[in-house]
């Protein structure tokens, strides 16, 4: 099989899986077939990711006319670089991650694969999209899966927090598309590749543009302020949902900031670093205050990626170095940190998840003591806590080191704020760990059994996963670095 | 030489893997892996004593370089880093930590954890790679992950609340340390482009900018030491947080939460002496202003928790403010630039302080409390442990010839003929620590052995000598505060020993031999006894005495300076979590999110507004088409 099919089957296989099983399948069936369809969507994107990485990083691209009329000319044009590679796989691994944490789902479960399916789609249509109004079309088509998946099988107030979700997104997604019809009218091409040799003629400033898109992808990301729609709607959807969330629609908003904007108006992310990493340090800083008070497990989740979204933005901060050096770790600390979190955040919504299916409270203190019964799922929280407060032999050192390397470089004091954040994450993340799995518990859990092994095999993935890149980070990084280059230059 | 490196490196963790991935299937028997750790560690133990004994400088230091991490030309080098002062780190490590492996296995017969072993081992692991590390980061790495293992343990009985807390606190507050050493490391790595030309690549074809040697190299050279401001700093700070030193000693006397044998390895050979070989590793670079911030801070530790150490009545918690009091001596030599005498003490330290904690485990084991006050008269039932604990005392408090003598006695002449400024107040404040450091012993030594055994106190416990497996590793460490320090360090020659063999060892031919100052062993030893006499006086006659002149001071101490309040209560819970949170709560709550809410809802105002337009009327909309015809003609009449 061609690399090029493979790339191909990787964004269809998810959507035309989940629409052919939910209309014929059923039941039993039906969750066993999504079972299948999660891991073939694994196998592909570790292989086509070892293809790429192994083999000469040879880029590999499908390219087909796709809209043709007159002078406008969208192509469904999409091709792996370095850059979404290890997306690529992150988000092969949360499929199967989030279809193993789908099966407490008992009703409408037709419909629900159905969605989850097509947002899954949308996810690698986005990562792989190197046309903007294709990229575009990914991007919208995440919105609406979401917005049933949390309305529909959510918990809590779950309407409001769909519309939220969806108000927020659509608003970043309006000024999005404006930005590109921008680009567009100033060139006359939607092809990234394209975009990226000539020289663009911009009919309005382009720093105008800038702002338009980056605004569009930092409520994705999110960053602070726009950060208002996270924690409800994590804290409302079911768990696969929150994990795809966290792990992978968050993460559009990184991609997309370096893919089009950083690429593209390269010297205004420039001239704007100090602005994006002084909205880094707050969202860090001010994610992490706000994550000590949570006493939800899920919205503490959720208001610790806010933190750590924003290292994001203090390595992409690192653009505006004279240093070659210093831009590349921090565009290849901020793209490794959106993988780590990934899987980190993923694995803590998962046993969250896990938890909450059991012992039916996510309340902290009315959790304790988890310990005693649920020794696998203990550990697992513990070692997923201690990457997310970025302990070495994690994904999570990695990354952050990579981002504070970049980012101290350009704006030492701005970084040195945002270095603070790693002691407040220790704070939230060991008293978590304190009231949650230590101590002892005020509920009875002997009727209760631990993850069995259907459901560990997702666990295991993850820690493999964000252990192997905490100890054999070029795995990643060399990777990365491929992508950046071709971002910078 | 270079095997038996890579065995001490790779052995621990591969013994972890081992237990860590058969135990789940049930192959080993519980019983067994102590014993498996056990014998893990003594091949650890030999193997360091080859590389401590036949040790000889490589032509170069740093072996085994693995690119870790590639940015372009920014490479992250892992390798191993190897002078003497390593091997006597290994030798230290490997085996105060095989002497405690032992001494576990009867001490947590009860528990048989693989647990336990995992981290212990770990601990040792983190320790070993901490100390073998050839690069800043990959120092970095293993410090953490020597606080990590810290935290694991201190926390290790996890359904007590205190130990948590305990634990929590250990890892929070060494971060903040950690933080400091981050940025000092940041700071070189953004200056990395000023710092490689300095670096001379004499024997590395391709040399490491962050490697120890080259940063030793390059902060010293001439363009490179004003780098080396903020980077010591940054240094310092993180051995503070690491080393317990004040301010942010406090988490060390709640790290006794932890099973006994794992503070004896806290406090002999692993967590505290990182950051006591830290700053050793980067101590050339150190300039002038840091090295005074050096001294005060362990100077100041050194006397402030040696007080403290004198109102304790859990044997665990005065021997915890010794280990703070002793930290602060290392720090302090390590102000006054002196190395070597540093580094011995660290080395004599590790044995007694050992042993002390191991025979207070031995103690709680008899009787089942660490509270003096519940002690006393254990002398005729316990007579090994008795032995053990005053050889422990005497080397601690520094009598000759016990080895504590031969290195505190080092750093005080040291510092006497030292021709930095205050040196002679430095000195004063290091006498007077021992006599605190006398009384806070023998007080502790006269409540837990003199006197008469009262078993109410302890219902139900039956006072018995322990069992050989605790007492041989005792013996063995009583062996080492007993002659390691006459025997390692003597002035003059012993047989095949050469005179100051240690210092000789670590500093190489830059040691000038001094001539052993009589007057400072004769002051150290009026003030030992000094102190000894007087904790005689307070246990014999003083015991029931009280002035209230004395109550606030008292207070003052038991209260421990009120840091913890100041710390806890103060800064974390009323300031930061009472207020900051709360108000940042408050403004995402009614300031972020009612700003976006109300945008949404008065854009449905707007809407609904506009769409009373949209009524379906003829007539109105055909008053709508002139009015906007004539707009239209007005804005092209005006703009022309």
């Amino acid at each position: 099989m061609s690399n090029s099919i493979i790339l191909l089957s990787i964004v269809f296989i998810p959507a035309i899986g989940g629409i052919l099983g939910a209309i014929f399948l059923k039941d039993k069936l039906l969750e066993k077939f999504v079972y299948l369809i999660s891991y073939i969507q694994l196998i592909l994107c570790t292989y086509i990711y070892i293809q790429f990485a192994f083999f000469g990083y040879e880029q590999i691209s499908v390219l087909y006319e796709w809209i043709n009329i007159g002078k406008v000319n969208v192509d469904f044009y999409i091709k792996l670089d370095g850059l979404n590679a290890p997306l690529i796989l992150l988000a092969g691994i949360l499929t199967t991650v989030a279809v193993h944490a789908s099966n407490h789902i008992r009703e409408r479960i037709n419909e629900y694969y159905f969605w989850l399916f097509l947002l899954i789609t949308g996810v690698f249509g986005v990562f792989l999209s190197f046309d903007l109004i294709l990229f575009f079309f990914f991007f919208e088509l995440e919105i609406i899966p979401m917005f049933f998946l949390i309305s529909i099988w959510g918990t809590g107030r779950k309407e409001y927090s769909a519309m939220k979700f969806l108000l927020f997104t659509l608003s970043g997604s309006a000024l999005m598309i404006i930005g590109f019809l921008c680009i567009y009218f100033s060139s006359g091409t939607f092809n990234l590749d394209e975009l990226n040799r000539i020289q663009i003629n911009w009919i309005i400033p382009s720093t105008f543009v800038f702002i338009l898109i980056f605004i569009g992808f930092s409520i994705k990301l999110p960053m602070w302020p726009f950060h208002g729609w996270l924690p409800d709607a994590h804290t409302d959807a079911p768990t696969a949902a929150s994990v795809l969330l966290a792990g992978l629609l968050l993460k559009m908003g990184g991609y997309g900031i370096i893919r089009i904007c950083y690429s593209l108006m390269s010297s205004d992310a420039q001239n704007l670093s100090l602005i994006i990493s002084v909205f880094g340090v707050i969202s860090v800083i001010y994610g992490a205050l706000m994550t000590l008070r949570q006493t939800d497990l899920k919205r503490l989740v959720a208001f610790s990626s806010v933190s750590h979204m924003g290292y994001i933005l203090i390595g992409l901060s690192a653009f505006s170095s004279s240093d070659l050096i210093t831009q590349k770790l921090g565009l290849s600390g901020a793209s490794l940190q959106m993988v780590s979190h990934g899987l980190i955040t993923g694995l803590l919504f998962y046993l969250v998840g896990g938890i909450y299916e059991k012992c039916k409270t996510r309340e902290v203190y009315e959790l304790g003591g988890l310990s005693s019964h649920f020794k696998f799922t203990s550990v697992a929280l513990a070692i997923s806590g201690m990457a997310s407060l970025g302990l070495p032999g994690t994904s999570g050192f990695i990354a952050e080191i990579m981002v504070f390397m970049g980012g101290f470089a350009e704006y030492n004091i701005l970084t040195s704020i945002s270095v603070f954040g790693v002691v407040l994450a220790a704070g939230y993340i060991l008293w978590m760990l304190q009231r949650v799995i230590f101590g002892t518990s005020n509920n009875d859990y002997s009727k209760l059994s631990d993850l069995n092994i259907v459901e560990k095999i997702p666990v295991l993935i993850l820690l493999f996963s964000i252990l192997f890149i905490g100890i054999y980070p070029r795995f990643i990084t060399d990777v990365l670095n491929i992508g950046i280059n071709g971002i910078i230059n | 030489m270079n095997i038996q490196i890579i065995g001490i490196f790779v052995l621990p963790i591969f013994t972890i893997l081992t237990i860590v991935l058969l135990y789940p299937f049930r192959t080993i028997p519980k019983k067994y892996i102590g014993l498996f750790f056990t014998i893990s560690s003594f091949v650890l133990f030999i193997l360091s004593c080859f590389v401590f004994l036949d040790f000889h400088t490589p032509e170069n230091p740093e072996v085994f370089a693995i690119e870790f991490l590639k940015v372009d030309s920014f490479i992250l080098r892992f390798s191993i880093y190897l002078n003497s002062l390593t091997s006597v780190m290994l030798f230290i490590v490997c085996s105060v930590s095989f002497l405690i492996h032992m001494f576990s296995l009867g001490y947590m017969k009860d528990f048989e954890y693989p647990r336990y072993y995992i981290f212990l081992h770990l601990f040792t692991w983190s320790m070993l790679g901490l100390v073998l590390a050839g690069n800043l980061i990959q120092m970095f790495v293993f410090w953490e992950l020597v606080g990590l293992c810290s935290y694991l343990l201190i926390g290790f009985w996890y359904d007590k609340k205190s130990a948590t807390d305990a634990a929590k606190k250990a890892f929070i507050i060494t971060r903040i340390g950690d933080f400091g050493f981050m940025i000092g490391i940041l700071y070189i790595v953004s200056n990395i482009s000023r710092i490689t030309p300095l670096i001379s690549t004499g024997l590395n074809s391709v040399a490491d900018p962050l490697s120890i040697t080259s940063l030793n190299q390059a902060l010293q050279a001439p363009g490179g030491n004003e780098l080396a401001l903020i980077f010591s700093l940054g240094i310092l700070f993180g051995a503070i947080g690491k080393s317990a030193q004040f301010p942010l000693h406090t988490w060390l006397p709640d790290a006794m939460e932890g099973p006994t044998p794992v503070s004896a390895l806290i406090h002999a050979a692993t967590m505290v002496a990182a950051g006591v070989f830290l700053i050793g590793r980067f101590l050339p670079v150190f300039p002038d202003q840091v090295l005074q911030l050096t001294v005060i801070i362990g100077a100041i530790t050194a006397l402030g928790a040696a007080i403290l150490g004198t109102v304790m009545n859990d044997v665990k918690k005065v021997l915890a403010y010794s280990t703070i009091s002793q930290l602060g001596y290392m720090v302090m030599a390590l102000g006054m630039f002196l190395s070597t005498a540093a580094f011995f003490h660290l080395f004599t330290h590790a044995f007694f302080k050992a042993l002390l904690f191991l025979a207070a485990g031995s103690l709680s084991h008899a009787v089942g409390t660490f509270d003096m006050k519940k002690m006393g008269g254990l002398k005729q039932y316990m007579p090994w442990t008795y032995i053990f604990f005053i050889v422990g005392t005497f080397s601690l408090v520094g009598f000759f010839p016990f080895s504590g003598f031969w290195s505190k006695d080092e750093i005080l002449a040291q510092i006497i003929d030292s021709n930095r400024n205050f040196n002679n107040l430095i000195y004063l404040v290091g006498s007077a620590g021992i006599f605190f450091t006398s009384f806070y012993m023998f007080r502790a030594l006269f409540m837990i052995f003199e006197g008469n055994y009262d078993g109410r106190k302890n219902p139900g416990v039956r006072v018995h000598e322990s069992s050989y497996i605790l007492l041989i590793p005792m013996g063995l460490l009583a062996f080492g505060s007993l002659f390691f320090g006459f025997l390692f360090n003597a002035p003059f020659e012993l047989g095949f020993i050469k005179s100051h063999w240690f210092n000789y060892f670590i500093a190489g031919d830059e040691f000038h031999a001094h001539k052993f100052n009589y007057q400072v062993a004769l002051i150290s030893h009026v003030l030992g006894l000094l102190g000894l006499i007087s904790a005689f006086l307070q246990y014999k006659y003083l015991k029931n005495l009280n002035l209230s002149i004395l109550t606030p001071l008292k207070t003052f101490l038991i209260e421990k300076y009120y840091l913890d309040h100041l710390y806890e209560n103060l800064i974390v819970k009323n300031l930061f979590y009472s207020k900051l949170t709360k108000l940042l709560a408050y403004i995402d709550k009614n300031v972020i999110d009612r700003t976006w809410d109300n945008c949404a809802l008065s854009i449905k105002k707007f809407s609904s507004q506009l769409s009373v337009i949209q009524n379906g009327q003829a007539q109105q909309y055909l008053i709508g088409i002139p009015l906007g015809l004539f707009i239209v003609t007005f804005i092209f009449l005006l703009w022309g």
